[in-house]
Parts: structure tokens; sequence; C-alpha cells
């Protein structure tokens, strides 16, 4: 089995369930003005309502929609609905929605295939971001030494090492 | 039983945020990848092209970067396709031989895509979060509910701070067991203070981070006058750019602080380390924070630090080399004075010493071995056994999501009868030795 191993933090004290559960608040920019203080206290959050308001018209607006493209005419007729939408568009707005994701898909896929550069174009090997090893400083012993700082590795040179079995 | 041989892993980093681009996640990313390629382990990163940086790199220490040419579509993210990305992430799977996927990052789409297709392919998978989302807003609740899907069937999952693993866990329902907190750290050697500090009667409040709401920019604006009135030698130094550097131009004319706020710009992160050493006080204002990296380069330079008490924040630092405030203008103002009252106790050379020993790399990249041996230890599992997890997941989502595992596992064995493993080649290792140092300094 696994020996413990011991955790290198600064609060080494920490407990979960004895910590207060820590608050994430996020403020609205048009709240700027009103001061940056919580107000927990003033009835339900707006957000909250927002969810449960939008929750219900989610539910209604789909049965309504589902009411209008699968109940037949008589019924709705009877129950004194006499004017509503061509049913066609209960068919065509989401085929029309999933054609469009469908074709959207498909435009940036090509667009990807469009910008890949050929295999024997430059920017394979070499563009503006590339930056050249800096010299390293061997002096420094192996726990004081900084990580290097990013570089590229020349394609001779990464050649040279993968096939040629140069060290 | 006996302990095994430590294994080495062979890892697939992927994320949408990576080298040219700068943050967080890049150094996180870069850093983490040299300290394991340093343990003995294979670190190949995968993500999108960045103008005409495409195709495949090596980089310091062998590390081999693939630049996917996939068009960013939004703040550096790429498009969500779903399958689109599962023919090139199957081939440099195979190619490099990997045996762990690494993921980095909520917003990436790149990594959520590479994840998905993973575990349909069987590999182990681990995810680093490295933000704090909310449960309110649009974007935060489409946002959980996708890490819901992606991560239901995740290996392990990192967290940088407690604070941000008891927001992973709520957000996408993940068992907390499985959740690890491996903290950023910061490469002590190449911040390190000043031989002297700078003496005088001055002190100087560095702020060095991005110009935007997020980090407070609008309770700087509120802050820098107050200091200002309160303490005659207090100057601020304010490194960063963004949408909100014109508030403070503003408030510079304002209040006729131009010869004492001085205004930087974008600073190289190779620069960060001389605007820091120029100051005595570390201020940082941000609205929400996993973890802060600058905290941490600050501390590392001697800094005494102010921030805000937010997130994950007051976890990074012991009380003594940090003052917490709350996110309110006036507090922020006690919390500098009472900074400044600390500054003479504060010796710049024993808080590096210190952070060296508590936030260092290679610490962090032992303890992420530690979730890649215990990734390699879970059980594989078929994909019925993943539906059931995937189902649990919501009344309607939970089988739409089934039904895209299913269609992605169908699609990749329509790939691998187009193109069997078997014939995708193999890429052989490039050994780094120490000889090469020394090579490359001859060449040099």
């Amino acid at each position: 089995m696994e020996s413990p191993h011991s955790v290198n933090s600064p609060r080494r004290t920490l407990s979960l369930s004895k910590k207060q559960r820590a608050t994430v608040s996020f403020f609205d920019p048009d709240d700027i003005t009103s001061g940056f203080g919580l107000s927990g206290d003033h009835g339900p959050k707006p957000s909250e309502v927002y969810g449960f308001v939008g929750s219900i018209t989610t539910v209604v607006a789909t049965v309504i929609f589902l009411v209008w493209a699968y109940a037949p005419e008589s019924w709705l007729q009877s129950v004194g609905i006499s004017y509503y939408p061509s049913r066609y568009w209960a068919l065509a707005v989401p085929t029309y929605v999933m054609v469009t994701i469908v074709l959207v898909l498909g435009f940036y896929i090509g667009l990807n295939f469009i910008s890949t550069p050929s295999p024997a174009s430059l920017n394979t090997v070499f563009d503006e971001f590339s930056r050249d090893p800096l010299s390293l400083e061997c002096s420094l012993e192996e726990d004081e030494k900084p990580i290097e700082p990013i570089s590229d590795i020349g394609i001779g040179r990464i050649n040279d090492i993968m096939f040629n079995n140069a060290t | 039983m006996g302990d095994s041989p430590p294994q080495k892993h062979r890892i697939l980093m992927v994320s949408d945020f990576y080298y040219p681009n700068f943050g967080g996640v890049e150094n996180h990313a870069y850093y983490l990848s040299q300290c394991l390629l340093k343990l003995g382990h294979k670190v190949v990163v995968v993500t999108h092209a960045y103008g005409n940086r495409s195709g495949v790199r090596y980089m310091t220490g062998s590390l081999k970067v693939y630049y996917v040419p996939w068009r960013p579509f939004c703040n550096q993210s790429t498009f969500p396709t779903l399958y689109g990305i599962l023919p090139i992430i199957r081939t440099i799977l195979i190619r490099e031989r990997i045996t762990v996927v690494h993921g980095h990052q909520t917003f990436s789409t790149l990594c959520h895509d590479a994840l998905l297709h993973a575990r349909i392919m069987g590999y182990k998978v681990v995810f680093t979060d490295h933000s704090l989302h909310g449960f309110g807003d649009v974007g935060s609740i489409h946002m959980n509910k996708v890490m819901q899907f992606t991560l239901a069937d995740v290996s392990q999952a990192i967290c940088v701070s407690h604070t941000s693993k008891e927001n992973t866990v709520l957000r996408s329902g993940l068992a907390p067991e499985k959740v690890f907190v491996i903290p950023n750290a910061v490469d002590t050697a190449m911040f390190k203070p000043a031989l002297e500090r700078p003496g005088g009667l001055e002190i100087v409040v560095v702020v060095i981070s991005r110009l935007v709401y997020r980090k407070g920019a609008d309770l700087l604006v509120e802050v820098i006058p107050e200091v200002c009135r309160l303490h005659p030698n207090v100057r601020f130094i304010i490194g960063g750019d963004g949408p909100k550097r014109v508030r403070l131009e503003e408030m510079r004319e304002k209040h006729s602080l131009f010869d004492r706020v001085e205004l930087l710009g974008a600073v190289p992160h190779a620069q960060v380390r001389s605007v820091l050493i120029s100051g005595h006080i570390f201020l940082t204002c941000s609205l929400t924070e996993a973890f802060c990296m600058a905290i941490l380069e600050a501390a590392s330079c001697g800094l005494l630090t102010v921030s805000t008490r937010v997130g994950g924040v007051p976890e990074v630092l012991p009380d003594d080399m940090i003052v917490l405030a709350e996110p309110d203008p006036g507090d922020i103002v006690q919390a500098i004075q009472k900074a400044i009252y600390m500054l003479p106790e504060i010796d710049p050379q024993v808080m590096h010493n210190r952070m060296r020993e508590l936030y260092n790399w290679r610490d962090v990249a032992k303890r992420t071995e530690i979730v890649y041996d215990r990734a390699s230890k879970c059980p594989n599992q078929s994909l019925l056994e993943s539906l059931s997890r995937y189902l649990s997941c919501g009344a309607w989502a939970g089988k739409l999501f089934s039904l895209v595992m299913i269609l992605g596992f169908l699609f990749w064995h329509l790939l691998e009868l187009w193109q069997p493993a078997d014939d995708i080649e193999e890429v052989p290792d490039v050994i780094f030795s120490h000889n090469c140092d020394e090579e490359m300094l001859q060449k040099s």
C-alpha cells in the first residue's frame, strides 16, 4: 500500500468540516455605484427569481409548442382556439435550425482544413513566435537552477537525435 | 503488498491555452510539463494553432507540442464540434503511445472534447480545474452542465485550492474522493528578491494584473486616491493592460496623481520580476480567484501582499505574509495601512526562502505523479458501465449525454475500420540527456 505522503501546505491544520463555507459572490456591473456590500438579507436574489421564472417559462413554452404541433385541429377548435400560426412552421423551424447547425459545423471543419499549412510550408517548423534556446548556467545547483524559459528546439537537431542516435 | 517500482507515464496535456498565449493556465501547463520531463515521464501537449504557429514543435526539454490546425472561436477557445477533433486526437494518442490524458481548464473546448474521446477509447483521464465559476448566471449554468458531462467518467481531478475543489465538486457532481488539491507553484529561482530593498522613506505598492472587471480594477480606482491622500509617501506602480485602463487614467487626471501613480501597460512575464522588486507591497483586488499565482510570485520576491479575501486566496499564504481585506474599497485601504505598519518587520530574503519550501514546481510534479499513479490503478470500464454514470446526470440531459457517447463510440469504431491502429506509425522517442545541455552551451 502507499505510504502516507506529507502535505506541504502553509495551513496544515486546515479542516474542511470546520472551515467556514466560502461565499462566492459575483457582482453585477450595474451594482457598482451602489457599493460592494452583500445584500443577502433583502429578499430573494434576482438570479433565483430569473431561474425560477425561466424554468416555468420553458416548460410552458414547450407544452404550448407540442400542443400546437401535434394536437388535431378539431381538438383545438372544440377548446375555442381558432387562430394559430401555420403548422408548417412547427416542422420548418426545427429543421432550419438543425440544418444550420450541421452546415455551421461542416463550414467550421472546412475552414480548419483551409487553414492547415501544407507539408512543405515553412510555418510547420518556424514562425514569428519561435525562440532560440538561451545559454544555460551550469554553475547553479540542480535545485537552484530555474526552469528553462520556453524556447524551440530546431528541427535539424531533433532529426539528429531521433534518427541518427546523436546525443 | 510490496511497493511497485515507479511507473513512467506518457502524458498528453490538452488545453486551448498554451504558448504563445500567456496566462496562469499556460504557465502551469508549461512548468508542470518541464518538471514531469525531469522526473522521467514523457509529456506531449496538444493545443490549437496560433496564427502561423501550426504543426508540431519541439520545445525546451524535448517537450513536444502539437499545434492542431483548429481555429479559435471565442477567447482562444475552439468551436465545440463534439466529434470533429476525434480523428486527430486518436492519431496522436496512438502515435505517442499515451497512457494518461490530462486536460486543463474548464473553458477549454479542446480539453473537454479530448477528455470525452479519450474516455471512449479507454484511456485514463485526469482533469485540472484552474478557475472558480458561479452557479447563477446563464454562462455558468451551461458550463456546469458541460462539466458534469465531461467529468462524469473522469479518472481523477485536480484543483488548485480547497475552495476550488469545493466549487468543482458542487458544479460537476464529481465524487470528492476523486479530487486532489495540488496548488500552483512559482519558479522561486526566477523570482528572487533584490539584493537591496528599495530604500528611502518612499513606499511603493505594485499592482500587476489584467485591468478587467474580474480583477477588481474598479476597486483600484477608488482605493488609490484614498491611500495617496492618507500617506503622502506612498507611490503606485501598475502593470498590465485591459479595458479598465481608461478608468485608471481618468482617476490619475482627476486627482492629479501623475507623479505618484505609474501605469506601465502590458508587462511581459520575463520582466515581471524587475517590476516586483521595485516595490515593497503587492496589491491585488480580484473579485474571484481559485488560486492567485501573482501572489506567489510577489511573495517569492519578498513583497508583503495585500489581497481581497475571495475564493482560494486565504489558503495561499500564511497570515504573516499577507493582509486580507473584504472586496470593499474602505477595507482595502485599511489593509494597505496595516501592511505599511507591518513593513519594517518584513525581511525579503526570509520570505523568499519560505516560499521556496512551500511552493515548488518539483513538488507539484511529484504530487501530480501520485495522481497519475492513482488514475492508472483505476479499473477499466466498458461503455455500458460508463453509460449508467452519464444517465444519472439528469432526466433529459442524461439520455442526451448517453446518446452522444454511443455515437462517439460508433464513430471511433468506424475510424478503426477505416484506419486501423496497427497501421498508424509510432513516433520514436527523443532522448534528451544532460550532454545536450553542454553541447548547446558550446554552440552558443
